[in-house]
């Protein structure tokens, strides 16, 4: 690993050294203290979330959301609505995966004694690995200074820019980028994201928890035993009174973002929106259903079938495609497509508009399949650890 | 200014994430790829040069001036890449999460140092 982050750093190294180390001489923004304070937030979190990673991952992990928040105040700030809309919810559905995850992770406790010794042990490794870490920062800092000074050149954007509206028929040109222009780009892309849901539902269907994290977790531990005590409550009360207003909130919260969702659908042909964030838009929806009412309460009341959300958004966004076969153009898009297909009316309704809809529907299933199977493993080991243990499992079931 | 104050930022959410990577436990090396992830996706970004109040949304529904807006083709590459990057978060997670489940440890070798 040391090895080939060297070699990455030392082929950036040489190609840097090879342009010329020369800062622009592009007139430099103004200072402005409000972005200067984000970007020192943005530091102390990841630095933050680099020192916590090993004994206190949770704060790790809110760490880590900070510096993808800074993230996303840059692109609102740097004129990039779009992908302000996605970081955010991105990195909403990315922290509830990687909490799902953290509950089969061993703990680890931070031990004084064993620091002192492993310290020794393992300094000169640390120090070696600082260095390359700090070089690397500092490399790609000088880089990104330098690159962004450099005037921009003349690339193939102006194109774009003067072709959004006149052949892809919208005005947010990002979305008509990547919808219409690269749309087979996309295709491949939801693809891929399609096929990596399914390989997690395949790895986790066959997975097996370490032994010690089979258990319950410590906190509902505390709290069954504390519902148990009392004879006026049973098992489960605990959580279900402490989230009572939560999960109210978050029911109620559904059509509203489920509609919030379809009007980003909608409009992000023109305005910042489209398929990608309506889609993670719709997966928050589902995910909050399943942290408010827990994983029985939901599938017991809610069909969600994300599996044909997945094919039925790939089949849409392929068929669009084929469409264009009929008015004897290539697949997907080429630009002519559009000049000869009557858009209607003065709204812009392209085809685009089904292709994104595919992009939709397979983003909302992708996201909700990852996060439904990683979440069905807690009542799954539980059920299986049961099975392997008849004894105390008879009891334990007996008792409820 | 700006460009410097987002270089520095750029740089140091890197140089936190290489340093993770570099450490021997799985979780670590998540976090430490979601911080490289963020700092290339703003490297990308920024090759269009910094902008700000000029969204690349077109005014009028008619062909557009390029000067007037910030550049487009970042942004949609980098579009792209977030949302793989939570593809492929989630991928890594669960192999990690495999790993640990056959091997026992959460060591990135599978196998605790012997020393």
């Amino acid at each position: 690993m040391r090895l080939l982050v060297c070699i990455a750093f030392a082929a950036a190294l040489g190609s840097l050294y090879a342009g010329g180390f020369v800062p622009g001489r592009l007139a430099p923004t103004g200072f402005d203290p409000a972005f200067a304070l984000v970007w020192a937030i943005g530091i102390v979190c990841a630095v933050g979330a680099a020192y916590q990673a090993k004994f206190h991952r949770l704060a790790s992990l809110i760490l880590l959301a900070g510096a993808g928040l800074v993230t996303c105040v840059t692109f609102v700030w740097m004129s990039a609505p779009d992908l302000a809309l996605t970081q955010l919810v991105v990195d909403t559905v990315t922290t509830v995966l990687l909490l799902l995850g953290l509950r089969w992770l061993p703990k680890r406790i931070e031990d004084p004694d064993a620091r002192a010794s492993f310290g020794r042990a393992f300094r000169p490794r640390r120090l070696v690995d600082l260095a390359i870490a700090i070089a690397a920062g500092a490399g790609l800092s000088a880089l990104a200074y330098v690159a962004m000074t450099q005037p921009v050149p003349d690339s193939i954007s102006r194109y774009f820019v003067e072709h959004a509206y006149t052949k892809g028929g919208g005005t947010n040109i990002v979305n008509v980028i990547l919808v219409d222009f690269r749309g087979f780009d996309t295709f491949g892309e939801i693809t891929v994201l399609g096929v990596v849901a399914l390989a997690v539902y395949a790895l986790l269907r066959r997975f097996r928890p370490a032994p010690e994290s089979v258990d319950i977790p410590e906190q509902q531990r505390v709290q069954d035993a504390f519902d148990d005590a009392d004879p006026d409550r049973r098992r489960g009360d605990s959580i279900a009174h402490s989230m009572m207003t939560p999960a109210l909130i978050m029911r109620l919260l559904f059509p509203a973002i489920g509609m919030f969702a379809v009007f980003l659908l909608l409009r992000g042909h023109d305005l910042p929106g489209g398929g990608f964030v309506a889609g993670l838009t719709m997966a928050v929806a589902f995910i909050l259903q399943y942290m408010a009412g827990g994983t029985t309460w939901v599938e017991a009341r809610l069909r969600v079938l994300p599996v044909r959300w997945m094919g039925l958004g790939l089949s849409v966004a392929a068929l669009t495609g084929a469409g264009a076969w009929f008015f004897l153009h290539p697949f997907l898009t080429s630009h002519f497509f559009y000049l000869e297909l009557p858009l209607i009316g003065a709204v812009p309704f392209a085809t685009a508009l089904l292709f994104d809809i595919g992009v939709f529907l397979l983003v909302v299933g992708a996201t909700v399949l990852i996060l439904i199977a990683l979440g069905h493993q807690s009542v799954r080991a539980q059920r299986a650890a049961l099975l392997r243990t008849p004894e105390p499992a008879a009891q334990a079931i007996a008792k409820q | 200014m700006m460009e410097a104050i987002l270089a520095l930022g750029i740089g140091v959410l890197a140089g936190s994430g290489v340093w993770l990577l570099l450490r021997p436990r799985t979780f670590q090396v998540i976090v430490g790829l979601s911080l490289i992830a963020y700092a290339v996706n703003l490297f990308i970004f920024s090759m269009g040069g910094l902008r700000s109040g000029a969204p690349p949304i077109l005014h009028a529904r008619t062909a557009g001036d390029a000067a007037q807006y910030a550049d487009p083709l970042p942004q949609a590459l980098v579009l792209t890449a977030i949302v793989i990057g939570f593809a492929t978060t989630a991928l890594f997670l669960v192999v990690v999460l495999a790993s640990r489940g056959l091997t026992g440890t959460d060591h990135v070798d599978g196998r605790e140092r012997e020393s």
